[in-house]
């Protein structure tokens, strides 16, 4: 019964790898006999099994490698040994010197079952020596990365897929895996499979001759006889977003191997599936079971990111956030519900909330004709002490899913832009960014902006307007990318707006600094009976029942909102918003602009600006038309733009509504 | 052992590592010294037996510094035998000094404030420790094992780690000295029992929700106003006569932040003391008078060098793969006095601004951001802040206190020691349990007031637009709140409310008058 339970599976594999085919586009393609014959050739290395491949064949044998994945491992390393002599098409040339072994090996196998010679078993040749693939599966499409912390003792043994920061590597050394000695007396070979991380050499000969004639035979190892594979290790960490709040990140040690080793860097964001196993260890630390991982499969980095940033919403998060996208209703009010959604315990200012949103969602680089027109908008915040200018800030720091906050007076040597330091290890010279590099196609945060440094200040000129920043220090010239949407916020020059100096008096900035901003608001905190009451109310509330008041519709959760920057819908949506809003001052020179988008400007203009709400269809059509477009154009515009929703048309097709 | 038997049953545990209470004021030690004395006779025999697992899953040994607190012996007579009183300073010191002969550069054990003593050690969780986080303070019972063996065959380990060996690599020579420091230094504690405390402080019941307990704050409450009145006679001769920095004090050490809303920490009440007179021992009596009330607390001295030189952000060592504890990194309650009198001119380098604007983070938002080198980490804390300065602070602060001394004592040093030892012990323990108590206090305000107090505030508005702001109605309502516990009422009255806004209006007079004489020096 053993025998053929043991069999069984094995023959599933067998079968798998020799029939397994899909529809290509010459007909069937048999991708892993392909595969096989290039092993076979010694083409290629590692050999991927793809367990959803796996499951169309036969899903129980899916949930079988993934429960007990090293012995099916084993099971597919055996069967593809097992295949490879079938598919070999011509003949091969060796190599390397253990190809040459093996050749060698074989030949004499050969001879030596002619001769009806029994091998001990020590000596009969090791399945591990005399391959030369690496097999490695990959994990299911539909089961769930884990979390480090979750991988527990329920884990052992199974394949898991982890996702998490890779926090240091180390170097790649050859690790034995079979370990070939031969004798000084009788000359026999001997072998000795090593599994564990440290293994005893054998000393005395275990070949009959030598146990016969008691001759003592020492053994000696061949190290170019013997088998060694790449072997590193890795740590990983999990990302900040996978720590519940007030717990330590988690690691796990990951043991790769072969093909696998030099796939990732610290710093990397990686995803790897691996089998969980307990690890013995020598001496003394037997006690303490360290995890390992093997067959791991490092992915490709997430992100390609400077180090120091915030890694994006895991890919099931953000898979949740469109689920819960798409349920929320394009309802009419959906802007004014983002935008009250901003720092909900601030009271008012909902204006500036939308201009936030805005500037959250961004809009979308053009380069016409060379020229530069960046698709961030910039915002400065200017008003009287105590109007909850930092809240917003920091509001915005923590929404953003990259972000940097800074005050103008609090910034270190590194400062916003870049410095050139000198580490102090190494005696090299490393340029290290500042705020705003680090921001890099996110938001700064700057607060206490009037207080900025003058030599800062100017950085912040190209900033704003190239979205780069040159720096040219200790012989280190380089232009460095910040793209950055900047958000300031400033008191007014006499600590309160004055109304009785003028616009420009209060705000005591220089020109060409504050032509860069988009939207400059001034929030000015005057005295007015009814906001009075309704802010007392909100404060009242909060402390009275820690938490917030309830609000006329409920407000989105930070997450929903985080990852819409990606989403390129609201991309769109939100871009044209921009335009109808408070894109206060214009690109001094002419846009090429669509037919579709001239169409919008001016169905936008018969609304009424930005006011509007709706527009009889047949009047936008006939104005439209007047333009010169023909009703295909407008039909057009009308779908393109109602696709992005910023308009809906209604059924009998009489009304446009703005969103 | 079989290791595929298929009645092997696997289990975890979790390792924390585990520092006395930081900045644990000597009265709390003592307190809980005479206790423990008073109540147990340690056992020495320890069981081994229960390594009855016969597999355990370690958790990679992440270091998990939550701050311990020692054994508290309310309820040790449920487990006879096995609970050995882990306050066990004397052996741990001796252990020391046997065992530094062989380590070669001394082991830092980690606590985040310099110059801090006591027993750290592994605590070995093997059940819900999911609940556990950092910085909170434990109370454990289990089984202490500080058998010798395991530094000895550590330390031949660490010499004979053979280089060709893979696996060894990974966890360096740095990682495994700080993973598995000898058990003589670092006892390790499996735990039975393990419990989150809701504060330190030894004059209280351990748990203030049991029926035993309510008894005693119900008894504890009817002579709270005499208790109060004296606390503030106390503390306004400290304050060298000033009645109204005392009472903001009073405030002070009972606020906590008892909510959060997103950002937003509710309760915090960072006080800035300024006025205190630059290079004298004044602040450092103040600290010691604090030290002498609050169950812990940490007097930070803001010189230039201070600054620059150490790291207050806790920081991950990758090397080490530890968390570096930082000066920061406290329990909840903590009292943390900044002395910004110290302070000279200078130059600030990095390090010193990181270190500035962590503290401005730690009191405008309650959180610190741990350092990870790849992404840092917030870590919402509740921390106590007193700042101590000439004029007004360079850190941000929720309200200023100018200091107006009425007495000035020709020897201050004399002046102090005369005060705290005027006072009866007794008495001071009362003061103790009065702060540590009140803390914990529920509190709510009524519709009625609500209103009350909104109608106010737009009166308010309409006559003095230019200094009243939300930011006024959030700190009046908070020091209304402290008020009205301080009196021992969890209810907002209208009195205490008008009180909080004459209180308010005192401070903030104060405050312009001390803007004219600048302005007039000036």
């Amino acid at each position: 019964g053993l025998t053929l339970s043991r069999s069984r599976p094995a023959e599933k594999v067998k079968r798998f790898l020799q029939e397994f085919c899909r529809d290509g586009e010459l007909g069937k393609e048999f991708p892993y006999r392909d595969q096989l014959v290039s092993l076979a050739h010694r083409e290629q290395v590692a050999l991927y099994v793809d367990l959803d491949e796996v499951a169309e064949e036969d899903p129980e044998l899916v949930d079988a490698v993934c429960e007990n994945a090293k012995r099916y491992a084993r099971l597919f390393a055996d069967a593809v040994h097992e295949l490879l002599p079938q598919h070999k098409e011509r003949e091969v040339v060796n190599k390397d010197v253990l190809d040459v072994y093996i050749e060698h090996r074989l030949m004499l196998e050969q001879r030596g079952r002619d001769a009806g010679e029994t091998h001990g078993p020590q000596n009969q040749y090791p399945p591990e020596l005399l391959r030369r693939f690496e097999l490695y599966f990959k994990a299911p499409s539909a089961s769930k990365a884990h979390v480090i912390r979750d991988v527990k003792a329920d884990c052992i043994g199974k394949l898991v897929t982890v996702r998490g920061i890779v926090t240091r590597v180390t170097e790649v050394k050859p690790m034995m895996v079979v370990a070939t000695y031969s004798c000084d007396q009788c000359g026999a070979e001997t072998y000795q499979p090593i599994q564990s991380p440290t293994f005893m050499p054998l000393i005395m000969c275990p070949s009959q001759e030598c146990q016969t004639n008691r001759s003592g035979g020492r053994l000696y190892l061949q190290s170019r006889g013997s088998k060694f594979i790449k072997f590193q290790e890795l740590k990983m960490q999990e990302h900040s977003d996978q720590v519940p709040v007030g717990h330590l990140p988690r690691s796990i040690s990951v043991a790769v191997h072969g093909e696998n080793t030099r796939l990732a860097q610290p710093g990397d964001h990686v995803s790897i599936t691996g089998v969980f196993l307990p690890l013995l260890r020598a001496g003394f630390r037997q006690i303490a079971q360290v995890r390992a991982g093997r067959g791991a499969r490092p992915t490709a980095p997430a992100e390609s990111w400077l180090p120091a940033d915030s890694p994006g919403e895991s890919r099931a998060g953000g898979e949740l956030c469109r689920l819960q996208l798409g349920q929320t209703p394009w309802s009419e009010d959906f802007y004014d519900k983002l935008a009250a959604s901003i720092a909900p315990e601030i009271y008012g200012h909902e204006d500036v909330k939308k201009a936030l949103l805005l500037l959250l969602v961004g809009g979308v680089d053009r380069n016409p004709r060379g020229m530069k027109i960046r698709g961030n908008i910039n915002i400065c915040l200017m008003g009287d002490p105590g109007v909850a200018k930092s809240q917003l800030l920091s509001y915005i720091d923590r929404l953003a899913p990259r972000s940097q906050y800074t005050t103008g007076r609090g910034s270190s040597g590194v400062g916003l832009t870049a410095a050139v330091l000198r580490d102090p290890l190494t005696g090299e010279l490393a340029l290290e960014g500042g705020a705003l590099v680090l921001a890099d196609q996110g938001v700064c945060c700057i607060d206490e902006f009037d207080k900025m440094l003058e030599s800062d200040r100017t950085a912040i000129h190209e900033v704003m307007e190239q979205q780069t920043i040159s720096i040219a220090k200790a012989g280190v010239l380089a232009t460095l990318n910040a793209r950055c949407a900047i958000l300031a916020a400033a008191n007014p020059a006499y600590g309160r707006y004055n109304p009785k100096r003028s616009l420009e008096q209060n705000v005591q900035l220089p020109a060409a600094l504050l032509s860069r901003f988009d939207l400059l608001w001034l929030i000015q905190d005057r005295p007015d009976r009814d906001n009075d009451l309704r802010l007392a109310q909100h404060i009242t509330y909060v402390h009275q029942h820690s938490r917030q008041p309830p609000c006329a519709f409920q407000q989105l959760d930070m997450k929903l909102m985080r990852p819409q920057r990606a989403a390129d819908v609201i991309f769109a949506t939100v871009r044209e918003l921009a335009g109808g809003v408070a894109l206060t001052h214009s690109p001094p020179f002419p846009r090429p602009q669509r037919a579709a988008d001239v169409i919008f400007a001016a169905v936008r203009e018969l609304a009424g600006g930005a006011g509007g709400r709706s527009v009889r269809y047949a009047e936008a059509e006939q104005r439209c038309v007047s333009k010169g477009f023909t009703p295909a154009q407008f039909q057009a515009a009308l779908d393109e733009y109602e696709e992005l929703n910023v308009w809906q048309v209604n059924q009998a097709r009489t009304r446009i509504t703005f969103v | 052992m079989d290791l595929n038997s298929s009645q092997m049953v696997t289990s975890e545990r979790q390792t924390f590592y585990c520092v006395p209470v930081p900045g644990e004021s000597a009265w709390v030690k003592e307190a809980y010294l005479s206790v423990s004395q008073a109540r147990v006779s340690p056992s020495t025999s320890y069981t081994p037996s229960r390594h009855k697992r016969s597999y355990e899953e370690d958790e990679d040994m992440e270091l998990h510094p939550s701050k311990q607190k020692e054994q508290h012996m309310g309820n040790i007579d449920d487990i006879h035998g096995c609970g050995e009183p882990k306050r066990l300073e004397t052996e741990a010191s001796a252990g020391h000094q046997l065992i530094s002969p062989n380590c070669s550069p001394p082991l830092d054990l980690n606590f985040p404030l310099p110059g801090e003593k006591g027993p750290a050690c592994l605590v070995k969780v093997y059940e819900r420790w999911d609940s556990f986080k950092v910085n909170d303070t434990l109370e454990v019972y289990g089984i202490l094992s500080v058998d010798p063996v395991l530094s000895i065959v550590n330390n031949e380990e660490r010499e004979n780690a053979s280089p060709l060996n893979p696996m060894e690599c990974m966890d360096t020579v740095e990682e495994q000295r700080v993973h598995s420091p000898p058990a003589s230094l670092v006892p390790r504690i499996h735990v039975i029992l393990a419990q989150k405390l809701q504060h330190i402080n030894p004059l209280l019941p351990a748990c203030l929700n049991e029926e035993e307990s309510k008894s005693f704050v119900s008894s504890f409450m009817m002579e709270l106003s005499p208790l109060r009145a004296e606390l503030l006679g106390f503390l306004t001769h400290a304050l060298v006569g000033d009645s109204l920095a005392a009472e903001y004090l009073i405030l002070h050490l009972i606020s906590t932040v008892y909510a959060r809303r997103d950002v937003l920490p509710l309760g915090k009440f960072t006080v800035n003391l300024s006025g205190c007179p630059r290079n004298s021992i004044f602040t450092e009596h103040i600290y010691r008078i604090i030290q002498q009330l609050v169950p812990a607390s940490y007097r930070l001295q803001m010189t230039i060098e201070n600054m620059n030189c150490s790291r207050f952000i806790p920081h991950k060592d990758y090397t080490a793969n530890r968390l570096v504890s930082g000066v920061l990194q406290l329990a909840s309650n903590t009292s943390l006095v900044i002395d910004e009198t110290l302070l000279e001119q200078g130059q600030l380098d990095a390090t010193g601004v990181h270190n500035v604007t962590a503290l401005g983070n730690l009191i405008t938002w309650q959180k610190v951001d741990y350092d990870f080198s790849y992404h840092q980490m917030e870590f919402p804390c509740n921390i106590n802040v007193l700042i101590t300065s000439e004029g007004r602070s360079l850190l941000p602060s929720d309200c200023q206190v100018h200091l107006q001394p009425q007495i000035i004592p020709p020897n201050m040093e004399e002046y102090m020691n005369s005060l705290l030892k005027a006072v009866l012990p007794s008495m001071l323990n009362k003061f103790r349990i009065y702060l540590s108590l009140l803390r914990l206090l529920d509190y709510s305000i009524s519709d009625e007031v609500t209103k009350a107090v909104e109608e106010d505030f737009v009166e308010m508005r309409k006559n003095d637009p230019e200094s009243i702001t939300a930011d006024d109605l959030h700190r009046t309502l908070l020091v209304a709140r402290f008020l009205s516990l301080s009196a021992g009422q969890t209810t907002l009255s209208r009195e205490r409310w008008l009180r909080a806004k004459q209180l308010e209006a005192l401070r903030k007079a104060r405050l312009q008058q001390q803007k004219c004489v600048n302005g007039n020096e000036l």
